[in-house]
């Protein structure tokens, strides 16, 4: 169970790096699409034009790590982790908020600036909740006092 | 509390606690489904407008869809036939997946005058999900709408349909597949339908425009760049401008206009327009009307920033547009 809540909690992050470099990728394809003379539209978005199949992946991928971050949950329940569920619980929220921000981002570009600093937020977190499940648990026998 | 029960409730709790989870999402999930196959005439409720309920679902009132039709004995005025195949068109020097009708991408526009009735043989040669064809925007009896799944099946390959129905409006329409519409349209499974009034337009010149990004790259009829077209000074030019992407674009002449029609309807004695654009939504289509200036000059019609129809011989700079506001 230990090693399955750090696994997941290292996905989550895994999956935050993924989700980056399919934005960084989106930008640039679109940057480069632009910069070689043609046009990016409403029209030319929707008809495949390069890059808008990596942003497409990216609101999907993310809805991948909520998924991801729940299962982390569960395993917390079932892992006897110093605060293991505290930690499930903190990144499954982060990742809430996260997504969160990426809808809103819709509505104003300015909130798509914090999207992109919680994602470091949000490996952050991830990252240390399966670094902290690295300590085994605290024993819970009590060891005899009189040993002759 | 001693050890092996306390262990045992940590488990129940810990089971509990999965299913608080684990329950509504799974309760979100399965509401989410729908049926394999439902029926259409089994949604929503009969709407009498008002008037005293009459019992329509006993009896003899029921009548399948393919009855929906234009009389059989009735002879075609205009008629067309069409062959779908699924190939890979070179657009702008780039290859693109997609689709022909009769080997091109757009297809055959189909031309008619108010009142006739058109006839449109299609043929399926190769493309593998099946294909239909739809009068977008265009009233035509039930059986001849071209839904796959609600007026007909699909046509598969080797198979055939036919489409008949009275051109009883006049204006810029066009027809596209649908049957997994959002490929086969996007690849190219399209064509014009025009439909003029008996005694023609009153426009020496009439150009379509049609507007279409095959893989993002922007085309005018299927050609990628700007479009040539001749015209004299002082001549009327009708634009129809047609967009049959996804979303909406703007179109804008570089110089006065008027909108005749938009969405295959006219106008009511349009006026003049200067220095706006107008939106196109997607699938729709709009009439700009010109008139070729005097001196000589070229005119630009930009389509969306990336295309542009020019009229007449000469250079001419691009446009400046500002959008019209809809105030809500």
């Amino acid at each position: 169970m230990r090693k399955v809540y750090r696994v997941l909690a290292h996905a989550v992050a895994a999956m935050v790096v993924i989700q980056a470099g399919a934005i960084g990728y989106g930008a640039w394809a679109q940057l480069n699409w632009i910069g070689e003379g043609n046009t990016l539209d409403n029209a030319a978005l929707e008809s495949g034009a390069p890059g808008s199949a990596a942003l497409i992946f990216h609101s999907f991928f993310g809805g991948g790590v909520l998924l991801v971050a729940i299962a982390l949950l569960v395993i917390s329940f079932f892992s006897k982790i110093d605060r293991g569920v505290r930690w499930a619980v903190i990144v499954l929220v982060a990742t809430f908020v996260q997504i969160a921000l990426g809808v809103l981002s819709h509505f104003t570009a300015v909130i798509g600036a914090v999207h992109g600093a919680a994602a470091m937020v949000l490996f952050g977190l991830a990252t240390t909740a399966a670094m902290r499940a690295r300590r085994p648990a605290a024993r819970e026998e009590t060891v005899p006092a009189n040993v002759a | 509390m001693p050890g092996p029960i306390r262990g045992r409730l940590r488990l129940v709790i810990a089971v509990v606690a999965t299913l608080a989870v684990l329950a509504p999402l799974a309760w979100l999930w399965l509401a989410s489904l729908v049926p394999r196959a439902y029926s259409v005439t089994g949604m929503g409720y009969h709407d009498y407008g008002g008037g005293p309920a009459v019992d329509h679902d006993h009896g003899s009132t029921t009548r399948s869809v393919a009855d929906l039709k234009v009389d059989p004995a009735r002879k075609a005025d205009v008629v067309v036939d069409l062959v779908a195949e699924q190939k890979t068109l070179s657009v702008g020097g780039k290859s693109v997946a997609g689709y022909t009708l009769n080997g091109t991408s757009p297809g055959p526009t189909i031309t008619a005058h108010l009142g006739q009735l058109v006839e449109v043989h299609l043929r399926n040669a190769s493309v593998k999900a099946g294909v239909t064809l739809h009068w977008h925007g265009y009233d035509v009896p039930g059986a001849m709408d071209g839904v796959a799944g609600v007026t007909q099946d699909e046509v598969p390959i080797g198979g055939e349909f036919t489409y008949r129905f009275v051109a009883d409006q006049v204006g810029t329409y066009w027809y596209h597949s649908h049957q997994v519409s959002n490929v086969q349209v996007i690849g190219g499974l399209f064509g014009v339908l025009l439909v003029l009034p008996k005694t023609g337009v009153s426009e020496p010149v009439d150009v379509t425009a049609t507007a279409h990004a095959y893989g993002g790259m922007k085309t005018i009829n299927g050609v990628a760049g700007d479009l040539r077209v001749p015209a004299k000074p002082g001549q009327r030019v009708r634009v129809r401008v047609i967009n049959t992407d996804n979303g909406p674009i703007e179109t804008w002449p570089g110089g006065p206009y008027r909108l005749l029609a938009i969405d295959g309807y006219d106008l009511n004695a349009p006026t003049e327009v200067t220095d706006h654009s107008v939106t196109v939504t997607a699938g729709g289509r709009a009439d700009l009307g010109i008139t070729m200036p005097s001196d000589g000059t070229a005119v630009r019609v930009q389509v969306s920033k990336g295309t542009a129809v020019i009229l007449g011989t000469g250079d001419v700079a691009a446009p400046r547009s500002r959008r019209i506001r809809w105030i809500c």
